[in-house]
């Protein structure tokens, strides 16, 4: 126990002291073992990927298709058979789709259908009749998304939609896989359009109105646990197919009888309808006779209406006049009433004014007298108030008088004066009398005297004015009464005026009644206008209707006289294509049935033999890489062992057994290359395959890859991984151990110098430099590590050479097919039964346009190309009208004799690698099969470089002298200079012509092929990417081993003044020399491996471009070089921490 | 000014917890075109301080003046030249290249030497005109160190360095060796210094420095120094 403790704690010590040794070791085996497992993986998993997916969505292993569909009789006859797990009737009916007229497979889906299930990858399957899932693929998901409306056609201008499919629109409700197509390009065959489909679409199966099965699906018990792709499935299927054919025929047989009685039937349902077409048309003839004697009728009571309204029309107008007349006649009197009123009242109004005027006048009589009255009253008063004044005042100057002046205080006399101021007596006032009578100037009775002459005055004038007051008065009386006589006869014109009032009352009372009267009459009148306008207008829509009536029946006798033709040449057909039928009832054959099975399709095999060349790609590419890192581990495992004789010598010496002493290196050499080898299996395993298969998924339809795990992988690469490190180790440890201690423990002498052949040139060994014959003294020294350098990368730069060229080879196909051998840019599929005006309409478009440079009718037709030991091929024939143009759109040359053939001339022409497939040459036969299945055999013409899909160019001449069918040239090849922009163009225009069914551009096919070879390209990364690791594992791990080798020798010439570029050139000089010369033998190597790869790695239906490029060697170069320096760098990073004392002390 | 001195030298190596002195403050000198031996015990330290004055290495303290010039400062760079145009080493155990022939070994010295030596002079000298063809396993010991010496003297060096040059080689060859050297530091006057064990090589010495313990012990000036062929052991 101890002794293993100790053991393993050096092992431990070993590889922690070796680090980049140990995993260089560690990655070379992972790098082989990952890469050889992966690949080796590969095609099994794609296989049982597939094989799974067909299990679970429950594809057929028989399926049966007849011309006849397949009846009741068909189904009971295989639904008897014991070994049948799952038998179904499905529909099925190639159309025309949507506005491009693509060509699709509709078929029918029914719930409880259980065979040949779709993957539903968008939406859901149709749950309605006019609903439809749809092909998911690129050609369809590019134009239509859910929801959208679509149309469907029938593919054959003889047959109608609606004898096969009851709905002609429907909604896109989901997008569906069906396993029974994988490939995402190809639908396979049909005898519509291009014959070729498009895609497919799922519609109910109640959709469909056939009477029969188009197609029988069968599962078999005994294939449930067996791979499709074992060799006793294969050989079982086929002899169920060999059995059941023959007694499918016999059925036929009896469902021809059958056939025939129906027919017969219909035949004569046929006549029957016939003579009912031939009652309808006498039918049609007695009803117009019946409508035209109603017109007749019709019109007679129209002229009389009309009369009646003439008379009726008279009397109103009639009325009218009479009722004019009366009104005229009261207005009349009216206004002869109104004046004699007006007349009066003018009278009247006349006298009362001259009353007035006498009024106004006595009025002013008596105002004028007024005033003079007034004023001798006043007058009067006036006087009498003086005389009173005069009268008063004379008393109390009486007594004043009495008193004598002297005894008058001053203040009286004053009172006095101031009293009398304003009594005046003519010109003389009292106040100055008194004044005089106070001075004594004027005497008492001269102031009486005044006083007493003016009171004398004042009365006699008082008097003389009673007199004229008196004179007034009398005037005024008389006024008075003239004024009474007046207002006397005022009242009487008032009486006269209300007498007039009353007369006109009376008069307007009367007219209101008349007028009334009046009234009455319009109305009644207007309503007789009325009703005759209504008359009249009834009238005139009779006239209208009758019109229309008349013009009914002269159309109605028009179309029936027409269609009394057709329907009687109608009939005449009828009756002639009845007879037809009946005689063709008499030649009719029994149905023919198709069986296939899985691998009958195409698609499958193909896949199965993409599947086969991933596993023969991986058995050359892991190998290559293999012996690479085999080597290198042997090598690196022999160098680990050299360096330690010592140890192994000191071991030996002190006892150890030799087992002892080996076990070190073995457990060493085993972890390192388990460890590699497991990660290497778990990587290859999982991350392989997968990138792979997801490069493959852009061809395919197919679920995530199904990874698996294989023993026998496994168990080789583990095998070849332990061998390369272990039997190595044995092997080294072996010669060592035979040795003696002594022996060992000396330094293993250092390889001794030699005379290298170059030396014997003398000339040249002269030309040499000192360093550049250093290294080539070195490089010859260790020859077995140079040619392990060399070899390990030469074959780096082979697997990086080859990756490019594959890349290369693959890119090439595009360039040279559309680029060199295809120079045609479109082909217009036609559509032969198109009538001859809308050919025409075609010609036009094409003869109008002036980008187009040429055009070529061909006929194309899609054969069958079989051969036992070979995959089925779809080869596309053309029958150009004109041979001797078909090189102007076509290259017709033979790739490697360069010798260029005539159509007119050699009459067939095939492709590269159909004749290398069907293994024929120049003047030998080649049997196809057309659509129809019949044979064509051609003698071929001549062999021409084509790298994608297969083709046969063939002389009108020849196609008819062997085909019974008028040829008629359904496609044109087009030929101009391609850009987006026409091609949109030309494609708007002729998807207008009723002529074109479609038309397929090269540059969209371009497009679709690059992306597919997009898959092949991943590929070869993979390959190129694990190539570079390998490269730079290997020049790392090779050079390490070099430097540990002679560090003695480097460090003697550190010692002696090399500086650390010196130090590193001088070793890597001999690395630049092998790494070129690996690159060299690379080239040549890589031409040989690309070769080989081309070759597996071919498609049936593509070739690749064998020739190399010169970029694939110098990527290839640069890489590897690249390698190199940065291994360099890492070596001088290394060098210049080399102790040389260290490595310069001992003798060892 | 003495042509090497070596002042105050320490160096010392750290191994996990414990340090080795391997030189503990060293200092001699050597005049211009002497031959010097340093003599001294196994472990002693003399491969160490060779190693330091040849600009292999580098003293942890101190001073090394070739020529006036202080190496202990020298970048790498700068001791690689000096190595490449100032110095020749001879090993004990040759160190040739053994897939050069023994003239190619010489011109891998002279080719990047500046004033190089002519090499068929060189190996005239070293007395193997005969032998340069060969390749060093088609030599003896005594051959292929003269040839190393050769390679060493090639470059025309100031200083020739020998680390036991005789310690693989029987008396007799070890002399002629020895006679070599000597001969090299009187006729190119090239300043040769020599380890050694055996003390009876001494009186050959134009100096001898004893190193013990790694320390300098003691310096014995030579004023007669003898030839090879005087001496006994
Ligand atoms: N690289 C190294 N690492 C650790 N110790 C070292 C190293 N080189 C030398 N020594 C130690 O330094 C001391 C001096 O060594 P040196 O080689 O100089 O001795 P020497 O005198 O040359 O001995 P000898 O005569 O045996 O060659 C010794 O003890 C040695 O173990
Ligand atoms: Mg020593």
């Amino acid at each position: 126990m101890q002794k293993k403790t100790a053991l393993y704690k050096m092992i431990w010590r070993e590889i922690t002291s070796s680090k980049a040794r140990f995993f260089s070791i560690l990655f070379l085996i992972l790098l082989g073992v990952g890469f050889f497992a992966g690949l080796q993986a590969t095609g099994p998993n794609m296989l049982k990927t597939a094989d799974d997916y067909f299990d679970q969505q429950n594809l057929y292993d028989l399926h049966i298709q007849s011309n006849y569909g397949l009846d009741e009789e068909e189904y009971a006859l295989l639904d008897d058979k014991e070994e049948i797990e799952a038998l179904e009737g499905h529909y099925s009916s190639d159309v025309l789709f949507g506005e491009d007229r693509l060509v699709i497979k509709l078929i029918g889906y029914d719930e409880e259908n259980q065979l040949n299930q779709f993957r539903v990858d968008e939406g859901r399957l149709p749950e309605r009749p006019n609903e439809i899932a749809l092909d998911y693929s690129d050609v369809i998901t590019s134009q239509y998304e859910l929801g959208d409306e679509v149309m469907i056609y029938s593919g054959n201008k003889d047959s109608n939609l609606s004898d096969t499919v009851s709905e002609s629109t429907y909604t896109v409700v989901g997008f569906v896989t069906s396993p029974r197509f994988i490939t995402n390009d190809s639908r396979g065959q049909t005898t519509i359009g291009r014959g070729q489909l498009d895609a497919f679409g799922v519609v109910q199966a109640d959709v469909f109105t056939l009477d029969v099965y188009t197609d029988l699906f069968v599962t078999f018990k005994a294939s449930a646990n067996q791979s499709m792709y074992s060799d006793t499935y294969i050989d079982q299927m086929k002899d169920y197919k060999d059995t059941y054919e023959p007694a499918l025929e016999d059925v036929g047989t009896g469902r021809l009888d059958q056939i025939k009685a129906d027919a017969e039937e219909e035949v004569e349902e046929g006549r029957t309808e016939i003579e009912e077409a031939k009652q309808e048309l006498s039918d049609a003839e007695q009803e117009l006779t019946e409508a035209k004697t109603e017109l007749e009728t019709g019109k007679e009571e129209l002229e009389l209406a009309e009369a009646d309204l003439e008379e009726a029309f008279l009397e109103l107008d009639r009325e009218e006049q009479n009722y004019r007349e009366g009104v005229d006649t009261f207005e009349q009197e009216m206004i002869k009433a109104k004046k004699q009123l007006r007349d009066q009242e003018e009278t009247l109004e006349e006298s009362e004014q001259q009353v007035q005027d006498g009024l106004s006048e006595i009025e002013a009589g008596l105002n004028q007298l007024n005033e003079p009255f007034v004023d001798l009253v006043t007058q009067e008063t006036a006087l009498l108030d003086q005389r009173d004044q005069i009268r008063q005042l004379n008393q109390q100057l009486t007594a004043l008088f009495q008193t004598p002046t002297d005894q008058l205080t001053d203040g009286m006399k004053q009172d006095w004066i101031d009293e009398t101021a304003e009594v005046t007596f003519n010109e003389t006032s009292l106040s100055s009398l008194l004044q005089g009578y106070f001075n004594g100037t004027v005497t008492q009775e001269e102031i009486k005297t005044v006083i007493a002459s003016t009171d004398a005055s004042l009365t006699s004038g008082i008097s003389e004015l009673r007199t004229n007051i008196n004179e007034i008065n009398t005037q005024r009386a008389e006024l008075e009464t003239q004024q009474q006589e007046l207002e006397g006869s005022l009242q009487e014109i008032e009486a006269g005026k209300e007498a007039l009032e009353d007369a006109r009352t009376d008069l307007n009372n009367q007219r209101t009644e008349t007028e009334q009267e009046l009234a009455d009459g319009r109305r009644q009148l207007d309503e007789g206008w009325a009703e005759y306008d209504q008359g009249l207008s009834e009238l005139e829509e009779a006239r209208v209707d009758l019109a229309q009536g008349q013009a009914d029946y002269e159309e109605g006798l028009q179309t029936f006289n027409e269609e009394r033709q057709d329907a009687e040449r109608d009939i005449e057909e009828a009756e002639q294509e009845l007879d037809d039928a009946l005689e063709e009832l008499d030649t009719l054959e029994a149905p023919t049935y198709y069986l296939t099975v899985r691998h009958d399709n195409g698609q499958l095999v193909e896949f199965e033999d993409n599947a086969e060349r991933m596993s023969d790609l991986a058995t050359i590419f892991p190998v290559v890489f293999f012996l690479i890192a085999a080597l290198v581990t042997l090598t690196t495992v022999t160098r680990m062992i050299e360096e330690q004789r010592i140890e192994m010598g000191t071991l030996k010496a002190l006892g150890y057994t030799d087992r002892d002493i080996q076990k070190k290196y073995y457990l060493y050499a085993l972890s390192a290359t388990l460890f590699g080898a497991i990660l290497g299996l778990a990587l290859g395993y999982t991350l392989l395959p997968k990138v792979i298969f997801n490069a493959y998924q852009i061809l395919y339809n197919l679920p995530p890859l199904a990874l698996d795990f294989y023993w026998s992988f496994t168990l080789i690469s583990l095998a070849v991984a332990l061998f390369s490190s272990l039997v190595t180790a044995w092997y080294v440890l072996r010669k060592d151990l035979k040795t003696t201690p002594a022996i060992l423990m000396r330094p293993k002498a250092p390889k001794v110098g030699k005379r290298i052949l170059v030396e014997r040139i003398t000339p040249l060994w002269r030309r040499m430099n000192f360093m550049q014959k250093v290294t080539a003294r070195n490089l010859f020294r260790y020859k077995q590590r140079m040619l392990m350098t060399v070899i390990g990368i030469s074959g780096c730069a082979a697997l990086i050479i080859t990756g490019f060229g594959l890349k290369g080879a693959v890119e090439g196909i595009v360039d040279l097919q559309f680029g060199r051998v295809m120079n045609y840019e479109a082909v217009v599929a036609l559509d032969s039964a198109a009538s001859s005006t809308e050919k025409e309409v075609y010609r036009d478009i094409i003869a109008d346009n002036e980008t187009i440079e040429a055009s070529l009718m061909v006929y194309q037709e899609t054969l069958d190309a079989n051969k036992s030991g070979v995959t089925p091929q779809d080869v596309t024939m053309f029958v150009p009208e004109n041979p001797a143009e078909l090189d102007q759109f076509v290259q017709l040359k033979n790739r490697t004799s360069a010798e260029t053939f005539d159509l007119e001339k050699d009459g067939a022409i095939i492709t590269e690698k159909l004749a290398t497939l069907f293994e024929v040459e120049k003047g030998d036969d080649l049997t196809l099969t057309t659509a129809d299945d019949d044979a064509l055999t051609v003698t071929v013409g001549g062999v021409v470089e084509n790298y994608a899909g297969h083709y046969l160019y063939l002389s009108p001449d020849i196609y008819e002298s062997m085909q019974s069918t008028v040829l008629e040239y359904n496609a044109e090849l087009l030929k101009y200079p391609y850009s987006e922009d026409f091609e949109a163009e030309l494609s708007d225009a002729l998807s207008d012509s009723d002529y074109v069914i479609t038309t397929s551009y090269n540059q969209s096919m371009l497009n679709l092929f690059e992306d597919s070879m997009e898959s092949l390209n991943i590929v070869v990364v993979v390959l190129i990417v694990s190539a570079a690791g390998l490269a730079f594992i290997v020049l790392y791990n090779l050079t390490n081993i070099n430097v540990s080798e002679r560090i003695r020798e480097l460090s003697t010439i550190k010692v002696l003044g090399f500086y650390d570029n010196e130090v590193t050139m001088y070793i890597y000089r001999e690395n630049i020399i092998l790494t070129l010369m690996g690159i060299v033998a690379g080239g040549l190597f890589g031409r040989l491996l690309h070769i080989f790869v081309l070759d597996t790695a071919s498609m049936d239906n593509m070739m690749f471009n064998p020739s190399l490029s010169w970029t694939s060697y110098l990527y290839a170069a640069i890489l590897t070089m690249v390698f190199s320096t940065m291994v360099m760098l890492m070596m001088h990073r290394k060098l210049k921490h080399v102790d040389m004392i260290e490595a310069l002390k001992s003798n060892e | 000014m003495s042509y090497v001195r070596v002042v105050d030298e320490f160096k010392r190596y750290t191994m996990g917890e414990n340090t080795i002195v391997a030189n503990n403050g060293i200092s001699f000198d050597v005049e211009q075109g002497q031959f010097a031996v340093i003599l001294g015990p196994s472990g002693a330290g003399k491969s160490t301080v060779l190693n330091i004055l040849g600009g292999m290495d580098s003293p942890d303290e101190g001073h090394i003046y070739v020529e006036n010039n202080d190496i202990s400062q020298y970048s790498k760079k700068q001791l690689t030249t000096y190595r490449r145009d100032d110095v020749g080493f001879v090993f004990q155990f040759y160190n040739l290249v053994p897939n050069l022939t023994a003239r190619e070994n010489i011109e891998l010295a002279s080719q990047i030497s500046p004033d190089a030596l002519d090499v068929d002079e060189v190996m005239e000298s070293v007395g193997l005109t005969d032998r340069r063809d060969n390749f060093p396993a088609q030599l003896s010991g005594g051959e292929q160190q003269r040839v190393a010496i050769a390679r060493a003297l090639a470059k025309n060096p100031k200083l020739l360095l020998c680390d036991e040059p005789t310690g693989a080689l029987d008396i007799e060859t070890g002399k002629q060796i020895l006679r070599l050297l000597q001969k090299t530091a009187r006729d190119f006057n090239t300043t040769v210094i020599v380890i050694t064990h055996n003390g009876q090589i001494a009186p050959m010495a134009d100096r001898v420095i004893y190193i013990h313990d790694a320390k300098v012990k003691e310096i014995v000036e030579n004023p007669r120094p003898r030839s090879v062929d005087e001496i006994e052991w």
